[in-house]
């Protein structure tokens, strides 16, 4: 008897561990959200994103140093095949609006209207075909968009295929770091100088003479024209592919020439910064093989003519190719290296010298060419055309760790140019190196320290040695601030209702 | 008489083999021939644990469906704000494989996913792509192991299973195999050990509940443990939908961009 129960008590201490566990337990303990209950009166989402940054400036040149506040709150109520999308931001202290539009999405179809954001392209970030949305190149690298007026309709007739048009009955101006009209201004008003000290042989001819320089923007009919175009997406097996057409409006001013004769001789009297009409033709390709992802974008740009090749926008290709994938323990860790260009077409690269060289009375005293001379000064720089090719490798990692509350990135880029107007300087390559930490405390909320840094390796004629510096930095238009900074970022969301 | 003996030992080992191959296949058929939900749908709350006993809670919606050509999967996370919004969508291909695009809301764009991220975290979660793929009878070898068996955890009281090794044809399998406990009165697995490259014990996989709706039971509690990290990750399907006709839209482009 003794024995037995010696034996029921083993059997029931092997037993006592089998069934401690209890796995039906472990749901008992986190409190799960109450199901969303379903009404006629459609669901509302909303969700904010506040982030307070401080930046100190790692060179003079910085844009933006000190405290600034970026806030976003956004909301979007459905109702059946309706959705309407507001928003708002508040970022680099000015009340920026967001993705304010309503959507109507019946059958195979998608309508929508309003302040919209379009996002084309496969690559990343660096997107020959997204060019609907103007971009604020202001403070980031990675510009944000500015919403657009738009309408929209995306047709899905079949699962491998879409077609998309969009019409915008006028574009929103990009924000840049430059004052192009005010630039343009100095850069005449210091010609009208040195060319009336020139002409002091003549008589001084142009002692009265004063160029002005007027935007779009104050001439009427000629910014308020209507940005229109399309996309076919095709989703094939193994291919995702699209082709985009629009008729769209130039990112940058070309300068409209009028010249006057003072005693003879021929000056631009007044130049009007329009944005012209550019044709795009785009191409997307994505596709996987095994673990990697491949893709392509690249546009043809072609500019409607309004005057001559030399006073026109010139034509111009650009292109992404790149490769991602995953690797590391649990595939967690990312790379992404790309290859990106642009070609100028017909591209001049011997304005400088052209303005260097002196002029004589015969070409002071021919319109023809002094009008010729202006366009060649003011086109290609006012469009950002600053060699005819540009190469441009692109990387971005990032190590995702301890379940990616700790998440540092690296992403950086080098671009070299190819026959540019060398005169005043040999331009080697520009870089630019983000470097930084994300550490993420709970859901939601990130604590971000990193690194804006941008350097171009040049050397001024008549130097002897190849310098490091800031000014001359090809990608400094779009990054003039060289800075450390640190962000806390707290995002958040909720909903009512289930549609 | 010695040589003859021999030759009959090997004779029956080699049968006893076949019979394992064959009664792993005869179970393995019998799990993958359960008659399948032609969709369902839910709500789904996926609480990540880390090693530290930490909680992170992810709550998503859920459809899947199936026909002739395989199995389609979408799914939108709601919260937390870091993921509200991402999109996931899984289709079949004509040659038995599949195709996977993720939205991400930040971007306002769709990914096409290469193959690699399947062995990838599903949103830091320890659910990998492949595990949320859906897999065929002829996508792996079986092999019995044992009968009758017992899985020591009071969910899974009064139950006898099947243990069957599992090794994937494919190379894209991040596991070297996986030990499936299947249950010997409904055929059901409710337990998944996954081992990695070198042979370690990686993952468990518990089917801690099934709901039972129209006559097909889906397990709408599962727990999975990722052993090397020390982490865990629950998902509990909550207004689960059985069989109510998801339209093809569902599982579209269109419903990713939208």
């Amino acid at each position: 008897m003794k024995r037995a129960l010696a034996v029921a008590a083993l059997a029931a201490a092997a037993l006592a561990p089998a069934f401690a566990q209890d796995a039906s337990s472990d749901f008992d303990a986190p409190p799960a959200a109450a199901p969303a209950t379903a009404t006629d009166w459609g669901s509302l989402k909303y969700s904010g994103d506040q982030a307070f940054a401080w930046r100190w400036a790692a060179d003079s040149a910085a844009a933006r140093t000190g405290g600034f506040l970026d806030s976003t709150m956004k909301g979007e109520y459905k109702y059946h095949d309706f959705k309407v999308v507001a928003g708002a931001s508040v970022r680099y202290n000015e009340f920026v609006p967001e993705e304010t539009a309503l959507y109507w999405s019946p059958g195979s179809f998608r309508f929508g209207v309003g302040l919209q954001e379009f996002s084309w392209g496969v690559a990343d970030k660096a997107n020959p075909t997204d060019t609907l949305n103007a971009r604020d190149y202001r403070y980031d690298v990675d510009a944000p968009r500015l919403v657009n007026p738009a309408a929209s309709v995306a047709y899905y007739p079949a699962s491998w295929v879409s077609l998309e048009a969009v019409y915008e009955p006028w574009k929103v101006e990009s924000k840049y770091p430059t004052d192009f009209p005010g630039t343009t201004q100095a850069q005449l008003t210091s010609n009208a100088t040195a060319l009336n000290a020139a002409t002091a042989a003549l008589g001084n001819p142009l002692a009265t003479y004063v160029p002005t320089v007027t935007t779009a923007a104050s001439t009427a009919g000629t910014f308020n024209t209507p940005v229109y175009g399309g996309r076919a997406n095709f989703f094939l097996p193994g291919v995702d592919l699209s082709l985009s057409y629009l008729y769209d409006r130039d990112s940058f001013y070309t300068p409209v020439v009028t010249m006057s004769s003072y005693g003879g001789v021929w000056v631009p009297q007044s130049v009007n910064l329009v944005y012209n009409p550019v044709q795009r033709f785009g191409l997307n390709v994505k596709t996987t093989v095994d673990r990697f992802g491949f893709w392509l974008e690249s546009a043809y740009n072609h500019t409607v003519a309004t005057w001559d090749d030399t006073a026109n926008r010139h034509d111009s290709f650009n292109w992404t190719a790149g490769l991602d994938f995953n690797y590391g323990p649990a595939s967690v860790y990312y790379i992404n290296l790309q290859y990106a260009g642009v070609w100028v077409m017909n591209y001049d690269a011997s304005t400088v010298a052209a303005q260097n060289a002196s002029l004589g009375v015969a070409q002071l005293t021919s319109e023809s060419y002094m009008q010729n001379l202006t366009y060649r000064s003011l086109t290609q720089t006012l469009g950002d055309q600053t060699e005819q090719m540009l190469n441009s490798l692109m990387l971005r990692m990032n190590w995702p760790l301890n379940n990616a509350t700790v998440t540092p990135s690296l992403s950086g880029v080098v671009a070299v140019p190819y026959n540019y107007d060398s005169t005043d300087l040999t331009r080697y390559a520009s870089a630019y190196l983000n470097p930084e930490i994300d550490v993420m405390p709970a859901d939601g909320l990130h604590l971000v320290a990193g690194a804006d840094l941008a350097y171009a390796w040049v050397k001024v004629a008549g130097g002897s040695s190849v310098t490091l510096d800031t000014t001359y930095d090809r990608l400094g238009v779009y990054t003039p601030q060289n800075n450390l900074y640190v962000r806390v970022d707290f995002k958040w969301n909720g909903s009512l209702g289930n549609s | 008489m010695k040589k003859a003996f021999t030759l009959v030992a090997l004779g029956l080992i080699g049968l006893a083999a076949l019979s394992a191959d064959a009664r792993g296949d005869q179970i393995a058929a019998q799990y993958f021939g359960l008659t399948k939900p032609a969709d369902t749908s839910a709500n789904a709350v996926m609480t990540l644990i880390d090693k530290s006993g930490g909680r992170k809670v992810r709550n998503l919606d859920l459809y899947s469906k199936s026909d002739s050509t395989g199995d389609y999967s979408f799914s939108e996370f709601k919260t937390p704000a870091d993921v509200a919004g991402t999109k996931f969508l899984t289709t079949p291909l004509k040659d038995g494989t599949n195709e996977q695009r993720l939205y991400l809301p930040a971007l306002k764009k769709t990914r096409k996913i290469a193959s690699s991220d399947k062995s990838g975290e599903f949103v830091n979660s320890d659910l990998w792509y492949y595990d949320l793929e859906s897999r065929k009878l002829s996508d792996n070898t079986y092999t019995f192991l044992s009968d009758n068996e017992v899985i020591a955890d009071k969910a899974f009281a009064g139950m006898k299973f099947f243990k069957v090794e599992v090794t994937a044809k494919s190379s894209d399998c991040p596991y070297s195999k996986s030990i499936f406990w299947i249950n010997m009165d409904d055929s059901h697995a409710y337990k998944i050990e996954a081992y990695d490259k070198d042979g370690a014990l990686l993952k468990t996989i518990l089917f801690v509940k099934f709901e039972e709706q129209k006559g097909l039971k889906v397990p709408v509690q599962t727990a999975v443990t990722n052993h090397k990290k020390g982490t865990k990750t629950l998902l509990q399907l909550n207004n689960l939908k059985v069989n109510s006709g998801l339209k093809d839209e569902v599982f579209s482009v269109k419903n990713l961009e939208q």
